[in-house]
C-alpha cells in the first residue's frame, strides 16, 4: 500500500494508529497472541510517549513481574492499565467479542483459543483497542456466535472500563454511545468506503456524519517501527517480525 | 487458599455464564453492585517443570509463570528439575520463584525435561519438533504411531538440540 | 534432615491415578513438564480432568490427542505463532473433549 512519500505495510499502518491513541503516562498492557499491538505500545514509548508503562506478555524485556500473569491480571482489576488490546475471531456491531467458538460451543465448527482474562479485561481496563487482522463479513458480524466478553453490561455490575474503537486493516471503527452500535470513523489510504461497508457484515453508518482518511505513517514514525520497535519485538514474536516491517 | 470460591471483577453479561453454570452472580456483601464468584480450582496433582531442585522438594521455577502458584493450590505436586542442588546452593543462586519442599510430593531429575519447548536460559524451544508435532497431531489415525516414538524418546528428558 | 522426596518418574507419577484433576505448570511453548506427561501417557492412564494454569499448550496438547484427559479447564491454549493447539481443536471440534473455559 503506497501513499506520495513512503511505502508502509498495513501492520505498519495499524500499530502506528493505535499508538497515537495513548498519551504520555499511560500505562500499557498487552496480551497474548498481539503483536501488532505490542508494535504500537513500543512505538508510542519511543515516540511521543516516553514515560508510558508498558507490559507485554510473553517478552522477557516488559513483564517486570515476579509472579507471572497473577500480578498482571491483578493490576488489570485493581484499574491500573489505561490500554489494552482484545481480538477475535468475530466481533459484532455491539463489539462484543468471540474467542472460543464458532458454531454451537458445544460442538463447535471452529475451536479458537479462548479468552484468557478478556472477560475481565474489557471491563476493567480504561480503554480497550479491539483490533483485527482481518476485516471481512466472517469477522464482523451482526451478532457473535459467542460473547467470550461483552461491550456492555447490566447496571448493576462495576465497570469502569469498555470500548475506545476498533482498528482493522481497512478502518477505524468507533462505537456511537447513543445507539450502541459501531460506525465508521475513518478509513485507511487507498480504501474506499463502498469497500469497508462491503466486508463488514452489518451496517456501517458514518460517525458523526463523517468519515475521515486514516493519517498514514509518518517518515519518523517508520524509522522507529523499523529499528527499534522491529528488534524489540522479534524475541518475542519473530514471525511476525521478519514480515511485518517494510524497508 | 482453602476457600471454596473467588470473586472476579467482568464477566457478568458475557456468555461465560452460560457456558459455565458454576459461576455465580452474587451481590458484593461491602458494596452496591454484583459480582461473580468462581469455584476454587484446586488439582488433585500438579506436575511443574523447574529450573532446580534439592533433594526435599525444595524448588526454583520461572517466575514469568504461575507455577508457583499451581504449587500451592495443589493437593500434590509433582517436580521435574533440570538439576539437583544442595539446599544452600538453591537458596543461594536462586534466579526464579522459590517453592518450599512443603508443597512438593516428589521430585524427578529431568534434564531437558521440558523440551521441545523452552527452558529458561537451559534451552530455547526446538522449532523443528514442534513442526513435526503439528504435522503429526492434524491426523488422528497417524497420530497414534507419532505419539509412542514421542513418549518413549521424551520420557527421559528431550535432545534439546 | 527432612524427609527425601527425590525418586524415579514412575515412583513419582503412581501418585497419578485415573479419574483425578491433574494441573499442568508451564507456559504455551516454555517450561511444560514434558518428559513426565510422556512418561504418563505412557502409563496409559484414564479419565483425566486437566487443569492449565492458565494459560497452556504443548503439554496440555499432548495429553488431550492421547486420550488421557476427558475435561480441560483453561483460559487460553495455543502454540502462540505456531497457531492453535491441534489435538484440543479437533477434540473440542468432535465433541469428545469437554471444554470448561475459564475468563
Amino acid at each position: 500500500m503506497t501513499t506520495p512519500g513512503f511505502a508502509y505495510t498495513t501492520e505498519e499502518l495499524m500499530a502506528t494508529l493505535m499508538a497515537r491513541e495513548i498519551s504520555n503516562g499511560e500505562t500499557v498492557a498487552v496480551g497474548t497472541f498481539s503483536p501488532i499491538p505490542a508494535s504500537a505500545a513500543l512505538l508510542a514509548r519511543e515516540s511521543h510517549a516516553p514515560d508510558s508503562e508498558v507490559f507485554i506478555m510473553g517478552s522477557r524485556d516488559w513483564w517486570p513481574f515476579s509472579e507471572g500473569s497473577l500480578e498482571f491480571f491483578n493490576l488489570a482489576q485493581r484499574r491500573r492499565f489505561d490500554f489494552f488490546f482484545l481480538s477475535g475471531a468475530q466481533i459484532d456491531r455491539q463489539g462484543n467479542i468471540n474467542l472460543q467458538a464458532i458454531g454451537d460451543y458445544y460442538r463447535p465448527k471452529v475451536r479458537l483459543p479462548g479468552g484468557a482474562g478478556s472477560a475481565m479485561l474489557y471491563y476493567m481496563v480504561r480503554k480497550v483497542i479491539l483490533f483485527k487482522t482481518d476485516h471481512t463479513v466472517k469477522s464482523f458480524v451482526e451478532k457473535v456466535d459467542l460473547v467470550t466478553s461483552a461491550a456492555s453490561s447490566p447496571p448493576a455490575l462495576y465497570r469502569p472500563g469498555g470500548l475506545h474503537q476498533v482498528v482493522t486493516p481497512l478502518a477505524i471503527l468507533v462505537k456511537n454511545a447513543e445507539t450502541g452500535f459501531l460506525e465508521l470513523r475513518s478509513v485507511h489510504p487507498g480504501i474506499s468506503v463502498e469497500k469497508v461497508r462491503a466486508n463488514t457484515g452489518f451496517t456501517l453508518p458514518a460517525f458523526g456524519g463523517h468519515i475521515a482518511e486514516s493519517a498514514p505513517p509518518t517518515a519518523e514514525e517508520l524509522t522507529i517501527l523499523r529499528g527499534h520497535v522491529r528488534e524489540a519485538v522479534t524475541p518475542i514474536y519473530p514471525a511476525f517480525a521478519k514480515q511485518a516491517f517494510g524497508g | 487458599m482453602g476457600v471454596p470460591f473467588m470473586p472476579v471483577r467482568g464477566v457478568i453479561g458475557s456468555d461465560y455464564t452460560k457456558v459455565r453454570p458454576d459461576f455465580r452472580t452474587v451481590k458484593n456483601p461491602y458494596g452496591h453492585d454484583d459480582i461473580l464468584v468462581v469455584p476454587a480450582v484446586s488439582p488433585d496433582v500438579a506436575l511443574i517443570h523447574a529450573f532446580r531442585a534439592d533433594r526435599y522438594g525444595n524448588c526454583v521455577v520461572s517466575s514469568a509463570l504461575d507455577d508457583a502458584l499451581l504449587a500451592r493450590a495443589s493437593d500434590k505436586v509433582i517436580v521435574s528439575a533440570e538439576e539437583i542442588v544442595s539446599t544452600s546452593e538453591l537458596t543461594s543462586s536462586q534466579r526464579g520463584n522459590f517453592v518450599s519442599r512443603v508443597h512438593v510430593s516428589a521430585v524427578v531429575h529431568l534434564p531437558g525435561g521440558a523440551a521441545p519447548t523452552s527452558c529458561g536460559t537451559y534451552y530455547r524451544e526446538n522449532e523443528e519438533a514442534l513442526q513435526r508435532y503439528l504435522a503429526a497431531a492434524k491426523d488422528s489415525v497417524l497420530f497414534s504411531a507419532y505419539l509412542l516414538e514421542f513418549c518413549l524418546r521424551y520420557q527421559h528428558g528431550g535432545d534439546p538440540s | 534432615m527432612p524427609t527425601e522426596k527425590l525418586m524415579s518418574p514412575s515412583e513419582a507419577l503412581s501418585l497419578v491415578t485415573d479419574n483425578i484433576t491433574l494441573g499442568l505448570g508451564g507456559g504455551p511453548l516454555a517450561m511444560n513438564p514434558v518428559a513426565l506427561v510422556a512418561a504418563l501417557i505412557l502409563q496409559k492412564k484414564e479419565g483425566l480432568r486437566l487443569v492449565v494454569a492458565p494459560i497452556g499448550g504443548f503439554a496440555a496438547d499432548l495429553l488431550i490427542g492421547a486420550d488421557v484427559v476427558d475435561s480441560v479447564e483453561f483460559a487460553q491454549l495455543g502454540f502462540e505463532e505456531f497457531g492453535m493447539a491441534p489435538s484440543f481443536r479437533r477434540r473440542s471440534q468432535d465433541g469428545s473433549l469437554r471444554t470448561l473455559d475459564h475468563t
